[in-house]
């Protein structure tokens, strides 16, 4: 088990020895690994903030239902009582239209064009909220509402939260796409670095051989090489995304004021910045892997 | 003890370079083998040593029939040799004490006890002041000792030489089986492949010479220069 241990030891060591003896090759090379691993990374950290947007715009969630006018109180009591009985639905908000129009009033700037008007234009109207915006938690309370003689209209306000949902899984999608692409250059480039590197040594190779190195003791330091790189470059990437991210904040949230939003752009570092580095060393180690099964 | 039983060899798309070879060579004993260039003398060493296979027959290493061992288990067996080649097979990026520090760091062996073994080994071969030189500032002879001491730093109980004499003057060349016999002497193998003879000074030995596919070992005897 010493032996082992020292074994890993030696490697680690003679890979740190070998990155410093040619340390602005390395620093290039990590260099390029970084910047095509903050590409599709910029990618991930934006649909991460448009789904962590999208989980906050859940509760505002609402299908509003119009009612006939002059509606029965029992009937609309016992709509109300059929909606909340729906497990989809959170809450249902009554909103006679003498409230409505009061709230569009301290709403509206011209007070005077509504003053006008001979009767209140606006339908009692139900508003209804939903547990989440799931197609299959809107579809029964929209088909129990459709049913009902009682609702002269329905509007359902997810539907652009589904798009958005649509739009983020379509962008996850093509971030995997241009991620593996990108991932596949990075293969190529450490790959080829650490073949130029076996062949540099391979005087070294064959004497270790005949000497009675076993296969892992001559692989596992172009393995280590090709996980440095790899780690290296991960962290170019995560220092970049945070330094574009802690650029970009600021504009952003001007931006979502203007749109009344809260919304802050935010630089997960511990999930994003994690998964970048375990991505960029695994990628390493398999162009390593690569680069010496080639060479066998 | 290493025994050849009924070996033959031939690497494909040529002829054979042994065909049904039997010899055994006694543990501590001092063996020359000898034959004229391209006669096999370099593949029956890399047949001792496991890095070639032979093509049918069984070798024997302290009763182990290498020519069955499973792949994984070759690097194992030679760790139990000291391989000493004609061209050093040096490492230039690295000083001595690294060159022969090298078969221990394969053995997982480092820190106090493999700088005592390395030392010790330098001073066998009397390079123990030269143990921060490049290899490429020594001269043949020393680069050839220096072989020896990475070759006998894990205590092998065989030392396989192929050609080691090869390129040196016969001074360097004397002192150099001088210091494969010394190891001779403490109860190692010594198997030495070589053309020349006449540069084995008064050294007892045993001949394996090779000629027409056939090996015909010779009786000890004593060299008279």
């Amino acid at each position: 088990m010493k032996n082992w241990l020292n074994q890993h030891a030696m490697a680690m060591e003679l890979v740190v020895q070998r990155l410093k003896t040619h340390w602005l090759n390395t620093l290039t090379i990590c260099m390029v690994i970084g910047i095509t691993a903050t590409l599709p990374g910029l990618l991930f950290v934006g649909l991460d903030n448009l789904q962590d947007m999208s989980r906050t715009l859940k509760q505002d969630a609402q299908i509003s239902a119009f009612l006939k006018p002059a509606l029965n109180a029992n009937l609309l009591q016992r709509l109300i009582h059929d909606l909340e009985a729906l497990p989809q639905v959170k809450e249902v908000r009554y909103v006679p239209k003498e409230e409505a129009i009061k709230q569009l009033t301290q709403q509206f700037i011209q007070k005077d064009l509504l003053a006008d008007l001979p009767q209140n234009p606006l339908p009692d109207a139900l508003f209804i909220t939903l547990q989440d915006t799931q197609p299959a938690s809107v579809k029964p309370v929209q088909q129990l509402l459709q049913k009902r003689v009682e609702v002269e209209e329905l509007v359902i306000d997810s539907v652009w939260i589904e798009r958005l949902h649509a739009m983020l899984v379509l962008g996850k999608r093509i971030a995997v796409i241009f991620a593996s692409l990108l991932g596949i250059a990075m293969i190529t480039v450490i790959s080829n670095t650490v073949r130029m590197q076996v062949l540099t040594h391979e005087a070294e190779i064959e004497v270790s051989r005949l000497i009675g190195a076993t296969h892992s003791f001559i692989r596992r330091p172009f393995l280590y090489m090709g996980g440095v790189y790899g780690l290296g470059g991960g962290l170019i990437a995560v220092a970049l995304l945070f330094v574009i991210v802690w650029n970009l904040k600021q504009p952003v949230q001007l931006l979502a004021n203007n749109y009344q939003s809260q919304f802050q752009l935010v630089f997960h570092l511990f999930n994003v910045g994690g998964l970048m580095l375990i991505t960029t060393v695994t990628i390493g180690w398999i162009a390593a892997f690569i680069a010496l099964t080639q060479k066998r | 003890m290493i025994v050849f039983n009924n070996v033959s060899m031939r690497y494909p798309n040529s002829a054979h370079l042994f065909r049904q070879v039997s010899f055994s060579i006694d543990k501590g004993a001092f063996v020359l083998v000898t034959g004229h260039s391209g006669a096999g003398k370099s593949t029956l060493l890399k047949l001792m040593a496991g890095i070639e296979l032979p093509s049918s027959g069984h070798i024997l290493i302290n009763q182990q029939d290498i020519s069955q061992l499973h792949p994984n288990a070759v690097p194992y067996l030679r760790r139990r040799f000291g391989l000493v080649f004609q061209d050093h097979k040096l490492l230039y990026d690295r000083n001595s004490f690294e060159n022969v520090a090298l078969p221990l760091s394969i053995q997982g062996i480092t820190g106090e006890e493999a700088a005592r073994r390395v030392r010790a080994a330098l001073d066998k071969v009397g390079l123990l002041n030269k143990e921060k030189a490049m290899p490429i500032t020594l001269s043949g002879g020393e680069q050839q000792r220096l072989a020896i001491a990475r070759a006998v730093v894990s205590r092998p109980s065989i030392v396989i030489a192929d050609e080691p004499t090869g390129g040196l003057d016969q001074a360097a060349s004397l002192e150099i089986m001088q210091l494969l016999k010394a190891f001779n002497d403490v109860g190692v193998t010594v198997v030495i492949a070589m053309h020349d003879v006449s540069q084995v000074s008064t050294i007892a030995y045993r001949t394996l010479h090779i000629d027409q596919q056939k090996i015909n070992p010779m009786p000890s005897q004593t060299a008279m220069l």
